[in-house]
């Protein structure tokens, strides 16, 4: 859906990006990953045109961008930044309005989208329509820049660490909500964090950028079990292996119940990482694994988990999502 | 449960309101009125305790309970204060006038005015204690105190009597005068102003404008005058409309080469035009005619080296600072993300401009309107100097015949009609950036 090929960008003597290749599948979630000035901004923003390549050609849906008019591509993409930009002197609905407006919407047919767009980013239209932008909290503005990014229904999001702005807690319930959001909505979506977590947590692929370049462009499951440069080893550290353990889902490891009733125990739908983090919080060596119900049925061990861990090659986790 | 305070706002005066009692207090013991055995000879000073009033005394009262209270009771107190005050000055221009000769006259002095000041301070506090509701004891105090007639024998009311017919057109030439400078001076100057704002290469529009602020209003006369004096009778409206028409196509032209060539062709004919504009739209608001005659030197059509079009023309120049840079403060305030995030959606450069930048920049713009229209209803005194008439006729002819009070009957509309624009503007503003949320 969307392809780069072999961009490169010079700001004078000062090359930000070194000639990047990558390939962006229809209805994948891809995280640009990297430190700052890494040059995954740059990347994002080539998308929509905000900025040209030196070198090299951008592909929208087997469109060159450069080909296409600049203010109808980014009609037709969805764009959320870090600052939100929710523009402050207009309410919350006509913010959402934006893009249906600028492409001619009828008003009746707009707001009613706008309507349906606040409902379905969790926020009750009918209390936060008329609503101004800094009467928001800022995971609200965060929900509402996410509406106002869907609302003509774009195939292609692309978002500038959308989420770098609010506090832990929000940000957590912002990514979980918005993987249930992607789950329904199949975008292809960019997203640009400096955020490991992050990344691991949403991703179908990430491509981890150093200095102008991709490092390495895998599922998380493959750059967290085998990172190809030092860079790569580096950038994910020794937090990589608990990592892991966040994406691979409990289910795999339970085993039947015996004799031994754990005393503390967890949801199935829990990742092997919640459990070891119960296991270690508790100083215990076996969990109590619930069903929806509530009803134990299981028990995972801390071997169990501690193997899961540390399995070089083993295809621990189902690969989520990954396209055909 | 938190209870109410109740006693502490008597312990902890409001300072404003402290300093408002003081100059008030201390404005009693200085004289208030000055009789005179005729308008223009040298009078004698009185104090408001030699009048046989009570007043004085209620004054004293008042002024020691708005030291000592807060809140809404304020602003009332300070209305009643305001209602003392003219009482006592017109008990006071009775007493002194009685048994004079008809020619005799009473005028203000310096304890009258400290105690208008004081009151005046009172308000600021006042409104800082009970908002806008606070200070609307001050013009029901002021139409009582009309009504009642108390300053009916003062000396710039007498000299109002007396010039009427003339107060009331001079008035409207004020009005015309600043307003068209300072239509004129939006019309140029906020598109200046986002001129500038496109970026360091649009400096100098900064620069020009804060030039034309430093030079003297009288000397920017005295160059404009010979100027006018010898294009108006030199060049005929029919060929000065047609170089301004030619020169906005060949400003096009040269911009689109290099602005550096554009400029110094813009100078020139932009000021001609704004002197031709500024004349035409201060008769069309004015009560003087508007004329145009097309086959005649400018001179027919109004356009003088005296009288209205250098006044409007320099006016405007003045007027176009304050415009111009909170027109450009506005826009560079207006926040990147909000830029970004117009763009990134896919707006026009027009439209991110007309939806986005210009709303939000509105609200200093407004401001920028605000400064521009209260300096120039000050600076529109000295248009009397060069035959435009306004509000400084009054002002030129009391001074060259020594007649205080008609100074006053100049200077005092001007200072209210300053303050009342200022705040309706102000009031607007402050709506317009509630409305925006800045």
């Amino acid at each position: 859906m969307i392809h780069f090929e072999n961009v490169i960008k010079r700001y004078g003597d000062f090359e930000a990006l070194k000639g990047v290749s990558l390939e962006v599948a229809e209805g994948q979630l891809v995280t640009l990953l990297g430190p700052s000035g890494c040059g995954k901004t740059t990347l994002l923003r080539m998308v929509n045109r905000l900025i040209e390549p030196s070198e090299g050609t951008v592909f929208v849906g087997e469109q060159d961008v450069r080909k296409l008019d600049e203010v109808e591509l980014r009609r037709g993409i969805g764009y959320v930044i870090q600052s939100i930009g929710l523009f402050p002197h207009m309410s919350v609905l006509e913010n959402v309005m934006v893009v249906p407006r600028l492409l001619g919407w009828s008003k009746e047919k707009r707001e009613a989208r706008a309507r349906e767009m606040l409902g379905l980013v969790g926020l009750e239209p009918q209390t936060f329509a008329g609503r101004f932008p800094r009467e928001l909290s800022g995971g609200q503005a965060q929900r509402v820049g996410l509406a106002r990014a869907l609302a003509a229904d774009p195939p292609v999001l692309l978002m500038d660490e959308p989420f770098g702005a609010v506090d832990p807690p929000t940000r957590e319930r912002l990514q979980d909500e918005f993987l249930k959001l992607q789950s329904e909505l199949r975008k292809t979506v960019l997203f640009v964090t400096h955020d490991l977590e992050e990344a691991v947590k949403i991703s179908d692929r990430i491509c981890l950028m150093n200095v102008g370049q991709v490092e390495q462009y895998d599922t998380p499951e493959v750059l967290l079990r085998s990172p190809k440069t030092p860079f790569v080893q580096d950038f994910l550290g020794p937090s990589r292996t608990l990592l892991r353990l966040s994406r691979i889902p409990l289910n795999g490891l339970v085993e039947p119940l015996g004799t031994h009733r754990p005393a503390v125990s967890i949801k199935s739908s829990a990742m092997a990482r919640d459990a070891f983090s119960l296991l270690l919080a508790n100083g215990i060596r076996n969990l109590g694994v619930t069903d929806e119900g509530g009803q134990v049925v299981g028990l995972v061990r801390l071997e169990s988990l501690l193997a899961a861990a540390s399995e070089e090659d083993a295809p621990a986790a189902p690969v989520r999502s990954e396209s055909p | 449960m938190r209870r109410p305070p109740s006693v502490a706002p008597r312990l902890s005066p409001n300072p404003v309101a402290l300093l408002a009692a003081g100059l008030g207090l201390l404005a009693l013991l200085l004289s208030w009125l000055e009789l005179k055995p005729s308008r223009i000879a040298p009078g004698e000073a009185f104090g408001v305790w030699g009048w046989q009033s009570l007043w004085p005394w209620v004054l004293v009262a008042l002024w020691l309970l708005i030291a000592l209270t807060r809140g809404r009771l304020q602003g009332i107190l300070l209305g009643a204060a305001l209602l003392v005050w003219g009482l006592l000055i017109g008990q006071g221009s009775n007493f002194l006038l009685n048994n004079q000769p008809e020619n005799a006259r009473v005028s203000a002095t310096g304890g009258l005015w400290l105690a208008l000041l004081a009151l005046y301070v009172g308000y600021f506090a006042a409104y800082h204690e009970g908002r806008g509701w606070a200070v609307l004891s001050a013009p029901l105090a002021l139409v009582a105190l009309l009504l009642l007639g108390v300053f009916d024998r003062l000396g710039p009311v007498l000299e109002f009597a007396a010039w009427r017919e003339q107060f009331g057109t001079e008035l409207w030439r004020h009005l015309s005068l600043a307003g068209s400078a300072v239509l004129l001076a939006v019309a140029v100057g906020v598109p200046l102003g986002v001129l500038a704002a496109r970026g360091p290469r649009y400096g100098w529009v900064l620069g020009v404008t804060g030039f034309l602020q430093t030079i003297p209003s009288l000397a920017l006369f005295g160059l404009l005058l010979p100027l006018l004096a010898a294009i108006s009778q030199g060049l005929r409206l029919e060929v000065a409309l047609g170089m301004i028409v030619l020169g906005v196509f060949a400003f096009r032209l040269l911009w689109a080469v290099s602005g550096w060539l554009a400029v110094p062709l813009a100078l020139p004919l932009g000021l001609l035009a704004l002197a031709i504009a500024g004349a035409w739209l201060n008769n069309l608001l004015g009560p003087d005619p508007l004329r145009v005659v097309l086959d005649a030197p400018l001179q027919e059509s109004g356009v003088r080296g005296i009288g209205a079009a250098p006044a409007v023309l320099a006016l405007t120049l003045y007027a176009l600072l304050p415009v111009v840079l909170n027109a450009y403060t506005g826009l560079r305030g207006v926040p990147e993300a909000a830029r970004d995030a117009g763009r990134g959606m896919g707006m026009s450069p027009e439209q991110l401009f007309w939806r986005v930048e210009l709303p939000l920049a509105l609200p200093l713009i407004l401001e920028g309107i605000r400064g521009a229209a209260s300096l120039t209803i000050g600076i529109t005194t000295v248009a009397a100097l060069i035959g435009a008439g306004g509000l400084g006729f009054f002002i030129l002819r009391g001074v060259e015949g020594g007649a205080p009070d008609m100074v006053l009957l100049g200077a005092i509309p001007i200072i209210l009609l300053a303050l009342l624009v200022d705040s309706a503007l102000r009031f607007a503003s402050m709506a317009l950036r509630r409305r925006v949320g800045i």
